[in-house]
């Protein structure tokens, strides 16, 4: 199943175009990975599929992106609920100036479910998901900022599964953070396609190997080669993607 | 370490790999004239000389892994990697029959030949050609004469057949003749093994070149 499906997508800031022509299907409930030198749109890319990138001046879309098969450009499309299907986790754990519980409620809430029990089910549950739980237990009244930058950041994907998203973007997730926290964010990404389709943009191409299912290599805007991590990284087709990959450019 | 220094680090095992190929091939031709000639001098020094082959293949694997575990190497780099950890332990095994035939010639001792070598010699030949030849194709990336070389091992295969039969034919014939039958059926058994490594060796270069193994014809033998 392909529920997200990228069909003649470009994208420019003004004058600067930015994506060409992209098509591709996103595979369900896999991990895919978006790589690329700096510039060559990728965290561009990502924003595009929950239309982030709306929120830039002069920025321009064309083509689709469909989800279950109606184009989230459409006019008649429901941004919020776009962006609660879609979710997203920002290079930089950004965790709300509140405690560790409501910074996890606050989809919930402002989605209007009240039931407290219901809230606190699906706190303890996305905490647990995000390996979390046991770590924070005790002190779910405490302020999230207290909380090492990768605790932080699995703390925002709780954040962001808490409204039962399909699809979670990150964007660098693991970029601020240190060696352990960027192992358990990749565990936690594995466990996660069990329910969830994941897309993740990295500039760490080691990150992509060890933890994707799916790589695209992106260049200055066009996707140059989309498919299986293991043959990416093992036997890529084109040229450039062999280049990028093994560092003798970008 | 930048992209410069681990071609470099390559080209070095490269280096590495041609020195053990010669080592390998000296010891291959060394045995087979020690066996011919029941030289146990020759002999003794193929079985000694075995432990450079092997600390080669040591030195070799360390290389690869530090390179690996620090350049994470990717796509063709990887591949070249493990086609380098791949020929030298088959280099190194090679060195283990060539031994093996030097420990033969020890145990024959001065006990006459069954018979005039003819077909041993050949598979010898054969093999260290194919050899020599493969360790070309793996420096030039030569996945065409990789394939080549691995069609050649049927040649190899059908002189090992001649020499089991013929040599099966003295014992029947001749039941004092066993002992000295089985040297040689174990001497050519060895060289047969030999020229099968070297087949490794060139799916290897296929892998390297291709990133499958796909065109490799598989044996008939």
């Amino acid at each position: 199943m392909n529920n997200i499906k990228i069909k003649n997508l470009s994208l420019t800031y003004g004058k600067k175009q930015v994506l060409k022509n992209i098509n591709q299907e996103i595979e369900d409930k896999k991990i895919t990975a978006i790589i690329g030198p700096s510039g060559c749109g990728k965290s561009s890319l990502l924003r595009c599929i929950n239309r982030m990138n709306e929120l830039i001046p002069e920025s321009k879309v064309d083509g689709e992106i469909l989800f279950h098969n109606k184009n989230i450009y459409d006019h008649d499309t429901d941004i919020t609920e776009v962006r609660q299907k879609i979710g997203m986790v920002f290079q930089k754990a950004n965790p709300f100036p509140k405690s560790i519980y409501d910074n996890v409620a606050y989809g919930l809430r402002i989605n209007g479910t009240k039931d407290k029990k219901k809230i606190s089910a699906i706190v303890e549950r996305t905490l647990h998901d995000c390996g979390l739980l046991n770590e924070v237990k005790d002190r779910l009244n405490s302020s999230a900022i207290q909380l090492s930058g990768g605790q932080q950041q699995r703390l925002c994907i709780a954040r962001a599964l808490a409204i039962e998203p399909e699809i979670i973007l990150m964007d660098e997730p693991c970029s601020a953070l240190d060696p352990s926290s960027t192992f358990k964010i990749e565990e936690l990404m594995v466990k996660l396609k069990k329910k969830y389709t994941v897309i993740i943009v990295t500039h760490n191409m080691q990150q992509a190997a060890r933890a994707s299912d799916i790589t695209g290599f992106l260049y200055m805007g066009e996707l140059i080669e989309y498919g299986d991590t293991n043959t990416l990284f093992t036997n890529p087709k084109e040229k450039l993607t062999e280049d990028y990959i093994s560092g003798n450019f970008g | 370490m930048g992209r410069k220094t681990f071609r470099e680090n390559m080209k070095a095992l490269e280096v590495e790999i041609i020195n053990q190929g010669n080592l390998v091939n000296t010891a291959l031709n060394l045995s087979v004239d020690a066996l011919q000639n029941l030289d146990t001098a020759k002999a003794e020094k193929v079985i000694k000389d075995d432990s450079i082959i092997n600390k080669k293949r040591w030195d070799i694997e360390e290389q690869c892994i530090n390179l690996l575990a620090t350049q994470q190497p990717v796509a063709t780099d990887l591949r070249e990697l493990i086609t380098v950890l791949s020929i030298s332990t088959d280099l190194e095994r090679m060195g283990d029959h060539a031994e093996g035939i030097g420990k033969i010639v020890i145990m024959h001792g001065n006990t006459p030949l069954l018979k005039r070598l003819i077909d041993i010699p050949k598979m010898a030949d054969k093999a260290s050609d194919m050899l020599t030849r493969s360790i070309d194709a793996y420096i030039n990336k030569d996945a065409n004469t990789a394939i080549a070389i691995c069609s050649e091992d049927d040649v190899v295969d059908l002189l090992y057949d001649q020499v089991y039969r013929e040599l099966l034919s003295f014992m029947t014939e001749d039941p004092t003749t066993i002992t000295r039958a089985t040297y040689l059926l174990w001497a050519a058994h060895n060289l047969e093994r030999i020229a099968d490594r070297v087949t490794n060796i060139c799916e290897r270069i296929v892998f390297l070149v291709t990133g499958s193994m796909d065109k490799v014809k598989v044996s008939n033998y």
